[in-house]
């Protein structure tokens, strides 16, 4: 009877060792799995941030060469002060806003692209890239939005009255469609219009087709993998 | 449900339950490779099927159903090859190569299960999730009473196997 009972609590024995054995696998498994998913996303996250190089170097640039334009701009309004040059003040003056504007964007820029490469959750820098995308389309859309400031700088009144054929039946409508061709790209370069072939085209180019790549990198990441 | 919903909702079901597709593939296959192809095998019938998921059924159960399914009738079929589905992202089938850390003990444990036929292996891992024999039996299509003999018979072999190791 006592080696019975023996035997029975060894076969039990055998079977609780057993379930044990899987349930601690399960958990080395989980922990294991969940380990190489972190590592996967972080070498993604680094990936990203990589591909990411070209559009640091062009913020770096534009913030450069922004300022240094600014900077030229700035002394040629200060110096162009007068009535008689009101056409070319008010033009350089609307170009010097928007070009600031630009630099500060670009600014903010360059701190999205550090806070992504600080990025904790592939979420996080999804959320960046997304910012990222949306603040360089808006920005493109104000700098086309000056675009009759172009043409209209060296406006003037001799000029009107010197020559009024090439003034009003030329300079003026192509500042007219300046205008027009910047307000429609003002309105119209939104992410409302990603179903648009023309905005798919648009997108799928430059920039655009840098950051969509860094975006493809990270949602490979997200994916379930069993590593 | 849209399908961009669903793929969300099965991809974080697939996260959820991705060790134990592993534990099953490896149960029914010899090299890591074969590992693989399986568990895309098992990913891609669950994907096929989600839609007609039944949510009385806990997932889990769901799963193991379609899994073992596709496990054993994977060991019948040769020189298979994986196509995808037009709807499920390629993208979604990526297994790595890394291997999961293992220990003797648990080579050992998928050694004896190695050795089993395909029924018994299925039977086994249920066993071995503890999973009620109520619920072996509605995920296996087998009667209770078959299961606990089938378990039984296989406990005793094992306990013979392992006492065979010990001495």
């Amino acid at each position: 009877m006592a080696v019975a009972i023996k035997r029975k609590k060894y076969l039990i024995m055998q079977e609780t060792e057993l379930i044990q054995i899987w349930k601690t696998y399960q958990q080395k498994l989980d922990a294991s799995l969940k380990m190489n998913k972190k590592c996967l996303q972080e070498i993604q996250l680094m990936k990203a941030s990589s591909a990411l190089n070209s559009v640091r170097r062009t913020r770096w640039t534009g913030i450069i060469f922004g300022i240094l334009w600014l900077s030229f701009i700035g002394f040629l309004i200060y110096h162009s002060l007068s009535w008689s040059k009101l056409a070319f003040v008010v033009s350089a003056l609307i170009h010097f806003i928007v070009s600031a504007y630009a630099i500060i964007v670009y600014i903010e820029h360059l701190i999205l692209l550090n806070q992504f490469d600080n990025s904790n959750t592939i979420i996080e820098a999804q959320q960046k890239l997304v910012l990222l995308s949306t603040s360089n389309l808006r920005v493109l859309g104000i700098l086309l939005l000056q675009l009759p400031v172009f043409s209209t700088w060296h406006m003037s009144a001799e000029w009107m009255h010197s020559s009024p054929e090439t003034f009003w039946g030329i300079h003026v409508p192509v500042v007219f469609v300046q205008a027009c061709l910047g307000w429609w790209a003002f309105r119209n370069l939104h992410y409302r219009n990603h179903e648009k072939k023309w905005f798919r085209w648009f997108v799928s180019k430059g920039e655009f087709a840098t950051i969509k790549k860094a975006t493809t990198i990270l949602k490979e990441a997200d994916l379930p993998t069993l590593s | 449900m849209n399908e961009p919903n669903q793929k969300q909702v099965f991809t974080e079901m697939l996260e959820s339950y991705k060790g134990l597709l592993y534990k099953i593939a490896r149960s029914y296959t010899n090299s890591p490779d074969d590992c693989q192809d399986l568990v895309q095998e098992i990913t891609i019938a669950l994907w096929r099927s989600f839609d007609k998921y039944d949510r009385k059924y806990q997932y889990s159960t769901w799963i193991y159903r379609i899994a073992l399914n596709v496990s054993i009738s994977h060991l019948r079929k040769e020189n298979r090859r994986i196509h995808p589905t037009a709807a499920l992202d390629e993208e979604l089938l990526l297994v790595p190569t890394d291997q999961i850390a293992t220990t003797t003990e648990i080579d050992f444990l998928y050694k004896l299960i190695g050795e089993l036929n395909q029924l018994d292996k299925a039977i086994i891992l249920l066993y071995l999730e503890e999973k009620p024999y109520r619920e072996m039996a509605a995920i296996l299509g087998l009667s209770e009473t078959n299961i606990a003999t089938k378990v039984n018979r296989i406990k005793e072999k094992w306990r013979l196997q392992l006492n065979a190791k010990n001495t």
